[in-house]
């Protein structure tokens, strides 16, 4: 057994908590404040390349094994989980389909410059009336001469508003429920693609989400994201574990973000005539903070390691996003205890976490689906 | 073998530095204890006016008096100093730390492979075991240095490490001639003397140091007010640095300079690690801060927790009064 | 043109540290980083490697196998070539040794210009500068915050003097030492990062650059460490009471007065 990083992924971690600190990190308060997208800090971060993480070097990629990946996720939602949502979007679900399926103009056109930051991509899967439940996908794809014709409301879309291009799941055919489902690449441009609504959220501020009309929009068949027609939940299966993997990453560095501030703030705030963090109330508050954090780590890298293996890893995966995220909620909440009134106050960073950790509960399955599935998993058809 | 003590004399606009004093006085005392001479080194051009102000503090001035050594270079002045280190032997060589200082010595040192301890705070000498105080890591750590294996040892001081007392002596003083020359791979075009800043940062006594809360550079006028009555100088964060409010060359911190003046006064500084690494060696400090948790009251000797635009004008005031009644 | 960089891997600011039951030893939190001054040097090489052709910026340090990573992200940042010195088992806090191992590679490597930052923020010392360049008899300038290329054999340079600054013209080889201000760092791109984590950097053996081991070691060192302290706190902060600001002023200039005397 070997849990250490290799002296590469140590470096590589040195250099991302060191851009994290440099770029991002002060500017989180500033982005959950306005609640506008970033764009100075979008430019000027993903102008270092970052946005290849997971694509082959051939490509201008960093062909980062999935550590390296969940590395970065972590870091970068500890420095601004309003930017890390718009970041990692274009990452991972915003080009996967793209990368896999898209030929080479479509792969000219949105992977590259997607992957210079040049243009912003978007997943659409959830809807008014589904999100965990792909099942129920009421946008429809109808073959329309030597292409497809896209009808349908999406909801909750992450860069939405502001994408270049967004790959859009739609059934091809309602009565065959989740093996109807496909994928379907939509420019911006294409007549009768718009935004809608913008959701003004609690958490994840910065982060422009909200609502993408398809009305009538026509693509040609080369926009069809698979190999064959009713594909689409078992291409989504594939990215499943390394998006659930990701979301507890990203949890864990909220959590670790909140923790930090918490810990400086024990050690400066005085109360009764010491620091407080001489009180043993408060040090027990740290020993089952950093417990949590450190099981909610075991499982994430080591999730990600059976992942990078090839071995199966669906449970774990869903299991450490869900542990995770717990985590996550318990230590923000911990952290404003710590800070006292203090915390309720918008001047202060502790209910920027505090906000920004629920977000994490509902991406990648909400923690009862994922327990359903779980236990489903573990039990077996009875 | 010889326990004599040379002083490195530091001169600036035509004056001898206050350092140098509390050198020669920290010098004298050591010399007593050994048993030894203290000699002040006097390098510069037309410096005879200075040698009457340094005899109390010394047993001996070695004077070089010559145009070469007008203004300070690295070459002449190791040159000189290597030359008259050799010819008297000293035990202990003290300089100060500054930027003539920090240029100096360790390529002194490494001329004579002396051994140079830096940046150092305090120093004692019992049974002929050197004992310096140096503090490292910002401040978190005070070492304790020896040097071994070696004759001789370099070691240079902050500026206000000591008091002054000046002394009783009529130092004999002995004018060195020696050949020098320049080293012509460095030519010096143009010498800019920055504005009109009456003390050295690391010198001064007082220092007013503004933070971030002091909002904007048009607020600093006050802390130069404010200087001037106690003879002072104006300090700056890093944050303020940063955002160009002021010169990097009134930095106080880790990253600037380290100062230990006998009055420090923090005026919406937050007490940064980065910034508290450079002035808590202060002997006196006073923090003005409108946030009752702001990390500087950790660090101060006496705190007033208000905002600094409603106590930096009676500050002024009630300073200004002290000094006339004065 | 071949620049050398020598840099420290130094405890980060905010790193623990506490002082080992001998008093003599320190433990450090493994927090590290690049020194704060020499990351100035690293980005001034770069940039003078833009202005003159076919430079070669090399980087090494004397250090402990944690610090290639130091030196990775100096490569990342944009260096060519990284160097580890390896100081395993010697230790030594006397910067006259670290100044005579770095001298012997540059003279080993070849050089033009040596940059280096004007101290380390650990021991704070500021002396390795002036006493390599002793070494190698070159001249030094400390704590420059300009550095233009005139041609191959001359620069000019702008440094800290006491109350202002000074130009002037240097002859090449140089070492010079880098001061903040004189320029902006960069944060490494992708590119720079993947070159860095694939980077073969060699560690040398200090004793195949013509110094003998036992003239390396702690008992060669001419400076001992005789023990650490921890500096004493201050007591509590007393803070002042009044009704108004003038009412504050007037108690503090009188606690500066009477208690503190030092008005």
């Amino acid at each position: 057994m070997d849990f250490a990083l290799t002296e590469q992924q140590e470096f590589f971690k040195k250099v991302i908590v060191d851009t994290v600190d440099k770029m991002v990190a002060p500017k989180a308060q500033e982005i959950d404040e306005k609640d506008e997208f970033p764009w100075e800090l979008w430019k000027e971060f993903t102008g270092l390349g970052y946005l290849g993480l997971r694509y082959p070097e051939e490509i201008g990629g960093m062909n980062a094994d999935k550590i390296m990946c969940m590395t970065f996720y972590e870091e970068i939602a500890r420095g601004s989980v309003g930017f890390a949502q718009s970041v990692i979007m274009n990452i991972l679900m915003g080009t996967y389909f793209i990368y896999r399926f898209g030929n080479d103009s479509i792969k000219e056109r949105c992977l590259y410059p997607a992957m210079r930051g040049e243009k912003i991509a978007t997943m659409c899967f959830t809807e008014d009336q589904s999100g965990s439940d792909l099942g129920a996908t009421r946008t429809t794809a109808v073959k329309d001469g030597n292409g497809w014709r896209i009808n349908g409301t999406k909801m909750w879309i992450t860069n939405g508003p502001i994408c270049d291009f967004c790959t859009v799941l739609a059934t091809t055919d309602p009565s065959k429920g989740l093996k109807g489902l496909n994928f379907f690449l939509v420019e911006k441009g294409t007549p009768g693609f718009s935004s809608g609504q913008v959701l003004n959220k609690l958490g994840c501020r910065g982060t422009v989400t909200g609502e993408l009309v398809f009305d009538n929009v026509w693509v040609p068949d080369e926009n069809f994201l698979g190999d064959e027609l009713g594909k689409g939940v078992i291409y989504v299966g594939d990215i499943l574990d390394e998006v659930r993997l990701m979301t507890g990453a990203m949890a864990l560095g909220i959590a670790k973000g909140a923790y930090n501030e918490g810990l400086e703030f024990a050690k400066k705030r005085v109360a009764f005539g010491q620091p407080i963090g001489n009180y043993q109330l408060i040090r027990e508050k740290f020993a089952d903070m950093d417990t949590l954090m450190n099981a909610a780590r075991l499982m994430i890298y080591h999730g990600a390691w059976m992942l990078e293996n090839g071995m199966d890893s669906r449970l774990i995966a869903a299991e450490a996003k869900m542990f995770a995220t717990e985590v996550c909620l318990k230590v923000v909440d911990e952290v404003t205890r710590i800070y006292g009134a203090n915390a309720f106050a918008y001047e202060y960073t502790p209910q920027r976490y505090f906000r920004d950790a629920r977000f994490l509960l509902y991406g990648g399955g909400t923690h009862e689906v994922l327990k359903d599935f779980i236990g489903r998993t573990i039990i077996g058809k009875l | 073998m010889s326990k004599d003590i040379f002083v490195f004399i530091e001169c600036k606009e035509g004056s001898i530095r206050k350092t140098s004093f509390e050198l020669l006085s920290k010098g004298k005392e050591l010399a007593e204890k050994l048993s030894s001479e203290l000699y002040a080194v006097l390098l510069g051009f037309d410096t005879k006016s200075l040698i009457d102000e340094i005899k109390p503090f010394a047993h001996k001035i070695l004077s070089v008096d010559t145009e070469l050594l007008k203004d300070y270079r690295w070459d002449t002045y190791t040159d000189a100093m290597e030359y008259l280190i050799k010819k008297y032997s000293p035990y202990l060589v003290l300089g100060a730390s500054t930027i003539t200082g920090k240029d100096l010595f360790p390529r002194l040192a490494a001329r004579l492979d002396a051994p140079i301890v830096s940046d150092a705070i305090g120093i004692e000498v019992t049974d002929g075991e050197i004992k310096i105080k140096k503090p490292i890591y910002g401040g978190k750590i005070i070492s304790w240095v020896t040097t071994q294996n070696t004759p001789i040892s370099i070691v240079t001081f902050r500026p206000n490490s000591f008091s002054i007392v000046k002394g009783d002596t009529a130092a004999e003083v002995i004018d060195e001639r020696l050949e020098i020359s320049m080293d012509s791979r460095i030519n010096t075009n143009r010498i800019d003397k920055g504005g009109s800043k009456k003390v050295d940062l690391q010198e001064a006594d007082f220092i007013i140091c503004g933070g971030r809360g002091m909002k904007g550079p048009e607020n600093f006028n006050i802390l130069e007010e404010i200087a001037e009555i106690l003879g002072g100088r104006v300090g700056a964060s890093r944050a303020v640095v940063d955002s160009k409010w002021r010169d990097y060359e009134d930095q106080v911190g880790k990253s600037g300079k380290t100062v230990s003046p006998k009055l420090y006064i923090g005026c919406g500084v937050s007490g940064a690690l980065h910034h508290t690494m450079g002035m808590d060696t202060s002997k006196v400090i006073v923090a003005v801060n409108k946030d009752p948790n702001a990390l500087i009251f950790q660090y101060a000797d006496y705190g007033i927790v208000d905002d600094l635009f409603n106590i930096l004008p009676a500050l002024k005031d009630g300073l200004k009064n002290l000094k006339q009644e004065a | 043109m071949n620049i050398l960089v020598f840099i420290k891997q130094v405890a980060d600011t905010e790193a623990r540290i506490l002082i080992k039951g001998d008093n003599r030893s320190l433990e450090i939190e493994n927090k590290y980083n690049l020194n704060f001054f020499d990351e100035f040097a690293v980005e001034e090489a770069i940039r003078f490697k833009g202005k003159v052709k076919d430079s070669k910026i090399s980087v090494c340090t004397y250090g402990g196998k944690k610090a290639v990573e130091a030196l990775r992200t100096a490569i990342a940042m944009g260096a060519d070539q990284a160097y580890l010195i390896d100081n395993t088992d010697l230790d030594t806090d006397d910067p006259l040794i670290t100044a005579k191992i770095l001298a012997g590679f540059a003279k080993k490597e070849g050089f033009d210009l040596i940059l280096c930052g004007r101290q380390a923020i650990d021991d704070e010392n500021g002396n390795i500068g002036a006493m390599v360049a002793e070494f190698l008899k070159i001249p030094h300038v400390t704590a420059i915050t300009k550095l233009d290329v005139v041609d191959e054999k001359k620069i000019i340079v702008e440094n800290d003097i006491e109350g202002g600054k000074e130009t002037k013209e240097v002859q090449l080889p140089a070492l010079l030492t880098t001061q903040k201000g004189i320029n902006e760092p960069r944060v490494p791109l992708i590119t720079g990062v993947m070159k860095a984590m694939k980077a073969n950097i060699p560690v040398i053996d200090p004793v195949t650059l013509g110094l003998a081991k036992e003239s390396l070691d702690r008992n060669a060192s001419k400076i001992k460490i005789l023990s650490y302290e921890t500096p004493k706190g201050r007591p509590p902060v007393k803070i002042i009471d009044g009704e108004t600001p003038e009412e504050k002023v007037k108690k503090l200039i009188k606690l500066l007065r009477e208690e503190a005397k030092v008005l």
